[in-house]
């Protein structure tokens, strides 16, 4: 609108030199309805700024890289329409703080509803917080802005990428790996339950034939053992001491979730964690399926992290041997202080990106991190 | 929709599709209005409005903007530009002769308006075509250039039509200036209108703009500009708005020359309440031997409702090119004494005093000069106008006066007798120019004053009999006692009822009886003022030194014109003698008995158009020379091939850097890239499949070998984009080998223009 300022200012400008050069009352006139205008405007838009309504939608899930719409609809109950409308809209990505402010005009009719469809996205994961923080109403020419009380949020989340690796729990004497839970998908090899009852198939060994069954049904039939699933597995990403590289950040996030999701694929249960930054706390959640895990991705999406403060192991470790687990996966930039301590509670492996590294950790970079990482043993 | 984006987080506008394509429309529009406003302010305001040039130019205005409308509309827009530069050029090799005398006839209209405006004299170009063919000229030039100017506002109303809203005005404002047009009423409302529209409709890049919302704002501006400009045109408001504009126009003028000591009234003598009695400062005048002066300022041709006005603009249009061959001859029409002067023999070999003026307190708008000015000293060739030397901001300036000139001037009319030489001949013909202006304008009484002042000259002349009749001596006598009975030795207020009366007995009221009374009498006569150094100064300045000219010195006279000298000063004041400086009253041809040149022969004897070389221009001689024009043609084409011959070596560098990239994988990409590109100029254009479906129509056309070729090659582009690992640097030389053969075949199958084409403005190898 400050174009649309200047324009006025030199149209004003023009018209007082038409008027004081050459004496022409057709000039003032336009000088005095371009003054006229804008105050007539200022009481309407007085009485606007407390009437109109606003709401706004956005989809909730995006892919990284790509946009996606949200609509922010404002509603005018009154006879005036609102001739020029300003939202002043802040996108930020809570995970790496980086904000971007945007402006987009409008107008308002009588008595209707106007929709603005806008679009936003990131190119790094992270929960996007929508803040209409706020609406100005304007006259004909874009020159005295009222501002209204209007304020309105609405969150996408851009979805980490996952990509492919491979976990498998390290054998831990120290911890109990035992489970009284089965998998419902997946075959195992605990012959002490069955996951399912089928016809034997060349390959299958002739341990595994049900004989009695066999017998009675008069063709082989064979029994699979099922999968115990383990619950003794904490995924912990560190969130303190970040150096704002939002590069690294972005390959922790997509760690986190690619190793949640592959623990998943093999059936393992398990807690993700992080520590809340602002007020101190460990976040621990138990994931037991995949819904559950695309659940907590908008929470884990928003975990803010600081350079200094009480790191993430810290915390855990005070709150409690309950919060800990014998397989545990230590995710941070650099190895925070209390790290090393976790592993007198069980096998801790440290996923770490930045130079200060403790002994034993698994390195990685923005760049490589899903070659570097395409095994991971806990 | 969704689409790549930029690094970090984004929000913008959701770019909705338009299938309709409905935004042709604004642009068409706003173009349209543009183009006419524009095109009409131009015409109007140069003059070029003979025949029906206007209508001609807004209706090729109108096509164009329809068809660039069209065009949009289709999405062909693209095609306009170049379409219109072709159109454009053909037009100009066709018809340029013609186009071209059409601009000159133009541009002889813009020149006349200009002189009007400002006493400046654009040379004239001679109008080559047939004399009869002015009119097909005027109508293709009119095409030509209602054409360009919509071409210019459809290309503005595209890119950004908000520039309209402050671009149209300024325009307008700046023409207005530059020929000081008066009726600048007529123009200020659709143009302000049209502009505050374009700002009421807002800017589509930041803006979800719509008709209705435009309509919304539209009407209350349009309601209460319909209101205002009723209220405005009331007569209270526009005397009232009239008032304001005289009086910033004065503040204006005040600023700009004037101080506060300032106190001549330049002839204005409607609001004139006299000036101080305090004296101040006006002028210091250096010169080697002091001698008494007017130092003319302004002057006045034409007096009404008690304001001398110089010669109208129009009237110099009229007989522009008589001045402006004078000029080129050297004779201006302020240094007329000077170059008879020069001309007398003896006086010739005098030497020219400098004169040096520093004005302080003196209207800077005007030059100090005295009737004896070498004009050639200050005066630039085109300053033409007769009245009031135009002082272009100079505070200080010098120049040259022939000395004692009033004591000459009979010698140097006895001598203008005798004397049969050339020079004599042709500064003759040259003043006889200037006296046929002088004598057909310089004569004008105005009827209020003729009404008021003629029983008292017909009183003087009771005795005499007609005016008609009367000899040179008896005119003389009668304005001698007509003048002496007006403003009479001994101060006392005449019975005689006089013009301004407001400034009774001044040398201002006396000038103005004085102009009016020789005009009366047959003698040219126009009222000047300025300062006078009187003899008594002079006099008592020791030579080299500073005259300090003083506010009271400053007043009005009479300057009458006297055959082959110019005009000459008449010591006008009460009380003081008022000879004309020594010379006779008669202004007729008899102080000179050399046979003055009809104004036919004048005209004969000026020089042909094209022998000037001021005449013409740059335009003429392209027009003249044909020769010229063609290696401005080869320089121009030679310029646009080089400019295609680094577009392409640019581009082809380009691609060369991109198929030498480190990454094997990206180089193979970008390879494949522009080999596919080549086949899109060979026709095989892939649609929304796989790049692997065109390979049976590649088989039937290039054969089996190529399309071998061509589905290994899709394959290794496909690793290339999206298989993680590098790939071998043999397969650049593979894809290089494909680009190569994909070459091959474009060269063997594409005819030569094409090639050409592709080859050189596409740049595909």
């Amino acid at each position: 609108m400050i174009a649309m300022k200047l324009g006025w200012f030199a149209l004003e400008g023009i018209c007082i030199s038409y008027f004081l050069y050459f004496g022409s009352s057709a000039a003032l006139a336009l000088i005095i309805m371009l003054f006229v205008i804008p105050l007539f405007s200022l009481p309407i838009n007085l009485y606007l700024r407390t009437k109109i309504r606003m709401k706004i939608a956005a989809e909730p899930n995006l892919k990284k890289g790509e946009s996606g719409d949200f609509v922010i609809e404002i509603e005018n109950p009154t006879l005036f329409p609102v001739l020029r409308l300003r939202c002043s809209i802040q996108l930020e990505n809570q995970l790496n703080r980086e904000q971007h402010g945007f402006e987009q005009n409008t107008w308002l009719p009588s008595k209707a509803t106007q929709r603005l469809t806008l679009q936003a996205g990131g190119s790094y994961c992270g929960r996007l917080k929508i803040l209409v923080r706020r609406v100005t109403l304007y006259d004909a020419f874009g020159l005295l802005g009222i501002w209204s009380k209007l304020t309105e949020t609405a969150y996408m989340t851009v979805q980490p990428d996952t990509f492919e690796t491979e976990v498998t729990l390290t054998l831990n004497a120290g911890s109990i790996d035992e489970s009284d839970v089965y998998s419902e998908q997946r075959a195992g090899n605990d012959l002490t339950e069955t996951f399912q009852i089928r016809e034997y198939v060349p390959g299958d060994s002739p341990r595994q034939i049900h004989w009695k069954l066999s017998n009675k049904f008069d063709r082989l039939i064979v029994r699979e053992p099922a999968l115990p699933i383990i619950q003794n597995v904490l995924v912990f990403w560190e969130r303190t001491g970040e150096s704002g590289d939002f590069d690294i950040l972005d390959a922790q996030a997509e760690i986190v979730v690619s190793l949640c999701k592959s623990l998943l694929d093999s059936s393992i249960r398990f807690t993700i964690g992080w520590n809340d930054t602002d007020r101190n706390l460990c976040i621990l959640h138990e994931i037991g399926d995949i819904d559950e895990l695309i659940g907590i991705i908008p929470r884990l999406m928003r975990a803010t992290g600081t350079k200094e403060g009480l790191s993430g192991a810290e915390l855990l470790l005070q709150t409690g041997e309950h919060a800990l687990c014998g397989h545990m996966v230590y995710l941070a930039e650099n190895s925070a202080p209390g790290a090393t301590e976790l592993s007198r509670y069980g096998h801790v492996t440290m996923l770490v990106s930045g130079e200060h590294a403790a002994v034993g950790a698994r390195i990685f970079d923005a760049q490589h991190y899903p070659e570097q990482l395409s095994f991971i043993e806990i | 929709m969704k689409q790549k984006q930029k690094k970090g987080i984004w929000i913008h506008h959701c770019m909705k599709q338009d299938p309709e394509n409905t935004q042709w429309v604004t642009p068409l529009i706003v173009a349209t209005l543009a183009s006419i406003l524009l095109l009409f302010a131009m015409v109007d305001l140069t003059g070029f409005s003979t025949i029906c040039t206007p209508w001609i130019m807004t209706g090729t205005a109108l096509c164009l903007c329809v068809i660039y409308g069209i065009l949009t509309k289709l999405n062909k827009v693209r095609w306009f530009y170049p379409a219109y530069l072709l159109l454009l050029f053909m037009l100009v090799v066709l018809l340029g002769k013609t186009i071209l005398s059409g601009f000159c006839i133009f541009w002889n209209q813009l020149g006349n308006a200009w002189t009007a405006a400002n006493g400046w004299v654009i040379p004239e170009l001679a109008v080559s075509d047939a004399p009869g063919n002015e009119m097909q000229c005027m109508l293709l030039f009119s095409i030509f250039m209602g054409s360009m100017i919509a071409a210019i506002c459809c290309g503005l109303a595209q890119l950004e039509k908000q520039i309209f809203t402050v671009l149209l005005p300024i325009l307008l404002f700046a023409g207005i200036i530059m020929f000081k047009q008066e009726k600048a009423w007529i123009y200020i409302v659709p143009y302000l209108l049209f502009s505050i529209c374009l700002l009421l409709w807002g800017r589509r890049n930041d803006e979800q703009v719509s008709v209705k919302a435009t309509i919304y704002r539209w009407i209350p501006a349009v309601l209460c500009s319909v209101v205002l400009l009723i209220i405005a045109s009331l007569s209270l408001f526009t005397n009232w708005a009239a008032g304001v504009g005289e009086a910033v126009q004065d503040k204006l003028h005040n600023a700009h020359y004037e101080t506060a000591y300032t106190t001549l009234p330049e002839g204005d003598f409607s609001d004139y309440s006299g000036s101080e009695t305090q004296n101040h400062p006006a002028l210091v005048v250096s010169m080697d031997q002091p001698e008494e002066l007017y130092l003319r300022g302004f002057t006045g041709a034409t007096f009404d409702e008690d304001v001398w006005k110089p010669l109208d603009g129009q009237i110099l249009v009229e007989y522009k090119n008589r001045l402006y061959w004078m000029n080129q001859q050297k004779w201006n029409v302020h240094g007329l004494f000077a170059e008879a002067s020069a001309l007398t023999g003896d006086m010739a070999s005098e030497t020219l005093q400098e004169v040096t003026i520093q004005n302080l307190n003196a209207c800077g708008k005007y030059l100090y000069v005295p009737y004896t000015l070498c004009a050639d000293t200050i005066l630039e060739p085109e300053q033409i106008s007769p009245d009031g030397v135009s002082a272009q901001g100079d505070d200080i300036y010098v120049y040259l006066i022939t000395p004692g000139g009033a004591k000459q001037i009979s010698q140097m009319l006895n001598h203008l007798k005798d004397n049969d030489t050339e020079e004599a001949e042709a500064y003759l013909q040259a003043e006889n120019a200037y006296r046929e202006v002088v004598f057909e304008h310089y004569m004008d009484i105005p009827e209020d004053v003729k009404e008021q002042l003629l029983p008292y000259w017909k009183k003087t002349t009771k005795d005499y009999g007609a005016v008609e009749k009367m000899s040179s001596e008896e005119k003389q006598e009668c304005i001698r006692a007509f003048l002496e009975a007006c403003f009479p030795e001994n101060g006392e207020a005449p019975e005689i009822e006089l013009p301004l009366d407001r400034v009774k007995g001044s040398s201002y009221q006396y000038a103005t009886v004085a102009a009016m009374t020789l005009r009366y009498f047959g003698v040219p006569s126009r009222y000047a003022e300025g300062y006078v150094i009187t003899k008594e100064m002079a006099e008592n300045t020791d030579d080299g030194n500073a005259i300090q000219v003083g506010s009271s010195n400053g007043g009005a006279w009479v300057e009458l014109y006297q055959s082959g000298l110019g005009w000459i000063p008449m010591q006008a004041m009460p009380g003081i003698e008022n000879e004309p400086m020594g010379i006779s009253l008669d202004a007729e041809d008899g102080e000179i008995p050399k046979e003055i040149p009809p104004k036919e022969s004048l005209q004969e004897n000026q020089p042909e158009p094209e022998e000037q070389p001021e005449n013409g221009g740059a335009v003429a001689l392209i027009k003249e020379n044909l020769a010229l024009s063609f290696v401005l043609f080869l320089a121009v084409l030679f310029v646009i091939l080089l400019l295609i011959a680094l577009r392409r070596r640019y581009i082809l560098q380009k691609r060369g850097k991109r198929w030498e990239e480190n990454e094997a994988k990206e180089a193979v990409a970008w390879i494949y890239v522009d080999s596919v590109d080549l086949l899109r100029r060979l026709g095989i254009v892939r649609g929304n499949g796989s790049m692997k479906d065109l390979v049976p129509q590649i088989e039937e056309k290039f054969g089996e070998h190529y399309a071998d070729e061509f589905m290994n090659m899709t394959d290794i582009n496909g690793r290339a984009l999206f298989s993680s690992r590098p790939l071998d640097e043999k397969y650049r030389e593979i894809a290089k080998a494909f680009y190569t053969d994909t070459l091959q075949l474009l060269i063997a199958d594409a005819k030569w223009y094409r090639k050409l084409w592709i080859q050189w403005i596409l740049c595909l190898y």
